[in-house]
């Protein structure tokens, strides 16, 4: 099974408490399951019982999970607990017990693979995922000459969702393109997609021949340092959300802290304290379609942890985003929270 | 009764939990299950780890406010259902265990945090609140409840309250027992009681103090009233090393019985210097670390320091200086964490033991002479915790490294320990425990350690429970 590959997690995790505060799930769904113990002992029952792979209530505790990787951060010692759940859905995968919901979604995801370039810039490749790509018009303020790669999924979805071959398959696809459009530099503002293509393609053998993948906040970050894009002056006060993929899978924390603060905002920290994962389900891809009543307690949570005089929010995240729109919170993607700056109107 | 799921009868006891407290709010899922078939106690864990048969509840109810665990209670109480409260499962003794079966009471969901009182400093929160989670809160409003245990992050406020738990800083700020200004509660048979709003009166005997370290036997805590305090002004810490444990405890008396007021002191035996505070610390010296820290006003707890270190200078010990302090300060949750934390295969419990200055060396001695001589298998080692004006506390452990494989051979091995190095503990004048609990583990000690009085504290337990359906099996109150 592929969760022996994680059996050093497995031995940790079980009889572990210490990180349970901090899982996405298990802070609003209560139950001892949703937990990294909770998780891990299920899966040590599977590893010296395979047949109880087919219990129901096993698979669901699996996809319960946001995969937010808080608890991983969190950890002295960095177990991978989301790693080993991701080991379990491909285990599920594999023997075909994946419950319903989840093969029709990868199904749908597949059926819409349709990646194309756009343009003929040579300096950067903007792939996006969805359809504000606002990227494109600060490469402009840097005069780099861009082409686009439109995808709805990187294969990140199925990934995480257990369908390894379906998702390497969309890798390679995508690949090939990015290499095709000449571009030495990918550029994209999902972290999701950041993190599929920075992280997931090369474990599939994807070698990038000196392609550099980077995530929009550090490429901005960047141009800001060498001069090449300057940000105006703001006076808004404004609470960042981490996404999970930049702050859990990348450590990338202070760039999109420091484009803001470049660009005038006040940070002001959010909540409580700056661990826990408010991205609402973000790592999980498809968290809202597969377990809307769990995201609707995150936001219940999420509105919780909000000051009552409450400026504006910020997020990395368009899932996030799009959550925190669909509930009629006033919140702004990173871009747009730069692009308002007056300077950049 | 004990419950049998597969029966129309299990099926409307089902269905009256569900109108009582809403569908989602009663769960039979056998990965929550398996989950609450297991805390922090070694043996559930050594069954789980050799594949032997959980031993779950049949239901887990999340109740969301007094009122519904009332119902859940009268409920209970008319089918003689055994229910048993669980926090967050971190507990050591079994407490939680549901092992007669029937329903799981988590009470995470009893989570609001009802009122911070600025002109008391007070904070109203209910127990099913994760501890990290109301620190947390509380530091947000400008205070801190000083409640600063290693299990901060897993521990609900109502497992310590139902343990009598402790912090870091007990020192100063006290156990929970002395946070405590008031308490709600659900009776057994479903009634809502509060004790008096404030902890000093002469109104009679205190239910709050008779409350707290009940262990779910008398009912469920529901609500709390906590002292907070502000935030100091900075917090300090110094560490030495001394040639042994009795020198290093003379000094740490010492500074207790000069009524100076450290946050935390933290003595470890040598042994445990050797083995813990070099792999957590890195700190590679032989002898006994003793680390200490005063917090308040900077100009006071240089004083107080200061006095502090001229006693240790006493015992011509091994100034490590501020740095070896902090640097445990910073760590102090790491020791818990895998891989730092003893964890399977080894077998390892927590002789927690509270006694005078007077008594407590002999208790280390004798509890480690009766392990030395009877399990030569195990190690023995030490640190002093919490510490009182008049004693304080041993967190002795044994640890053996390669237990029976036979599940059944290496419970008893474990019982047998426990039972040999309590007996040496009790008859040297220790109390078994300061902080853990008595639970599952312990419960056969009680009427040893209490000798007749205990019948008193069953016959209070037969007046609140008349059914015994609160945690049946724990305590030492039978089943
Ligand atoms: C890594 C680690 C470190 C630890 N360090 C410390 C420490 O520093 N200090 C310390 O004191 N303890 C420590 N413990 C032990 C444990 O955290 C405490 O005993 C804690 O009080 C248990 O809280 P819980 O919410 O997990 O309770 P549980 O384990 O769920 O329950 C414990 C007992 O309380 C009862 N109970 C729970 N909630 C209620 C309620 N609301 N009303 C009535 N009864 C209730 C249960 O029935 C059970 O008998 C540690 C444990 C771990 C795992
Ligand atoms: S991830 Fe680390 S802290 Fe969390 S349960 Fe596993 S070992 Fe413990």
């Amino acid at each position: 099974m592929h969760i022996q590959t994680h059996s050093d997690v497995i031995d940790a995790c079980r009889f572990c408490f210490m990180c349970r505060h901090l899982d996405t799930t298990g802070n609003v769904s209560f139950r001892e399951a949703d937990t990294p113990r909770g998780r891990a002992l299920v899966l040590d029952r599977i590893r010296m019982n395979p047949q109880q792979l087919a219990n129901p209530d096993f698979i669901n505790a699996m996809y319960q999970s946001t995969l937010s990787a808080a608890c991983r951060k969190h950890c002295v010692s960095h177990y991978d607990e989301a790693g080993l759940v991701l080991q379990a859905r491909h285990d599920i995968v594999e023997q075909n017990l994946a419950p319903d919901a989840v093969s029709q979604l990868v199904q749908s995801i597949e059926q819409q693979f349709a990646p194309k370039l756009i343009g003929e810039g040579q300096d950067v490749l903007i792939l996006s995922t969805h359809e504000d790509a606002f990227e494109h018009q600060f490469l402009h303020l840097t005069g780099k000459t861009v082409q686009m790669l439109h995808v709805n999924d990187t294969g990140k979805t199925p990934f995480v969702l257990g369908f390894w071959d379906q998702a390497k398959q969309m890798a390679q696809q995508i690949t090939s393109l990015i290499k095709k459009s000449g571009c030495m530099t990918v550029v994209t503002n999902s972290p999701a997609a950041f993190d599929a293509l920075k992280n997931d393609y090369p474990k599939w053998g994807i070698d990038w021949d000196g392609i550099t993948i980077e995530h929009s906040s550090t490429y901005l970050a960047r141009l800001v340092d060498a001069g090449k894009v300057t940000l105006s002056t703001n006076d808004q006060s404004v609470y960042y959300i981490d996404s999970d993929y930049l702050r859990n899978y990348n450590d990338i924390v202070t760039e999109p802290r420091q484009l803001l603060e470049q660009s005038g905002y006040q940070l002001k920290p959010f909540g409580t304290n700056p661990e826990e994962s408010y991205a609402l389900g973000e790592a999980a891809m498809v968290m809202d379609q597969l377990y809307p009543r769990l995201v609707e307690l995150m936001l219940d949570r999420f509105k919780n942890m909000m000051d009552q005089a409450m400026d504006r929010i910020v997020t990395a995240s368009p899932y996030t985003l799009r959550i925190l729109r669909g509930a009629g919170i006033d919140v702004m993607s990173l871009e747009e929270a730069l692009l308002a700056s007056p300077a950049n109107v | 009764m004990i419950l049998q799921t597969d029966n129309y009868h299990f099926e409307m006891i089902h269905s009256e939990l569900k109108w009582a407290v809403g569908e989602e709010n009663v769960r039979t899922d056998d990965a929550d299950k398996l989950g609450h078939s297991i805390d922090y106690y070694w043996v559930p864990e050594l069954w789980h780890d050799r594949n032997c048969p959980p031993q779950p509840p049949q239901i887990i109810v999340t109740p969301e406010s007094a009122q519904d665990v009332a119902k859940v209670m009268k409920i209970a109480n008319n089918y003689k259902i055994p229910v048993t409260p669980w926090g967050g499962g971190s507990g050591s003794q079994g407490g939680a265990l549901p092992i007669y079966g029937g329903i799981s009471l988590d009470t995470k969901k009893l989570n609001k945090i009802i009122e911070i009182d600025e002109k008391s400093l007070t904070i109203t929160a209910e127990t099913g609140c994760n501890m990290q989670q109301l620190e947390w809160a509380t530091e947000k409003a400008g205070y801190s409840t000083m409640h600063f245990p290693a299990s901060i992050a897993c521990a609900t406020l109502g497992g310590f309250l139902a343990h009598r738990g402790t912090g870091v800083l007990s020192t100063k700020y006290g156990k929970i027992e002395d946070m405590v200004m008031s308490l709600e509660m659900v009776t057994p048979e479903g009634e809502v009681i509060n004790t008096l709003p404030v902890p000093r009166h002469a109104s009679g005997p205190d239910l709050t103090q008779m409350f707290l370290g009940s262990e779910g036997t008398l009912g469920v805590m529901t609500k709390v009233t906590l002292k907070i305090h502000p935030i100091p002004e900075c917090r300090k810490f110094h560490a030495f090393l001394f040639k042994d444990m009795t020198t290093a405890m003379a000094a740490g008396a010492e500074i207790m019985t000069s009524r100076l007021r450290p946050a935390v002191i933290r003595l470890y035996d040598t042994p445990e210097t050797a083995k813990l505070i070099k792999k957590v610390l890195g700190i590679d010296r032989e002898g006994s670390y003793l680390v200490f820290g005063f917090d308040g006003p900077e100009a006071m707890v240089d004083l107080e320091m200061a006095k502090a270190c001229e006693i240790c200078q006493k015992q011509e010990p091994e100034d490590l200086g501020t740095e070896m302090g902090q640097i445990w300060w910073d760590n102090r949750y790491k020791f818990f964490y895998p891989p730092y934390m003893f964890h399977m295969p080894q077998a390892f419990g927590t002789l927690d033991t509270v006694a005078t200055f007077a008594n407590i060396e002999n208790v280390y001695w004798a509890m480690k002479k009766v392990v030395a001589e009877n399990f030569p298998q195990a190690t023995f080692i030490g640190h002093f915790s919490h510490w009182y004006e008049w004693g304080c506390m041993l967190y002795a452990r044994f640890i053996i490294d390669d237990p029976p494989n036979d599940p059944h051979e290496a419970t008893a091995l474990y019982n047998k320990i426990w039972d040999m190095a309590i007996r040496a503990a009790m008859a040297n004048g220790g109390v078994i425990n300061e902080h853990h609990g008595v639970g599952l583990k312990l419960g056969r000690m009680m009427p040893e350690l209490y000798g007749n009085a205990f019948d008193i504290l069953k016959r209070i337990k037969k007046v609140m429970d008349p059914n015994n359906i609160m945690n049946p099996g724990k305590m030492g109150f039978g089943a």
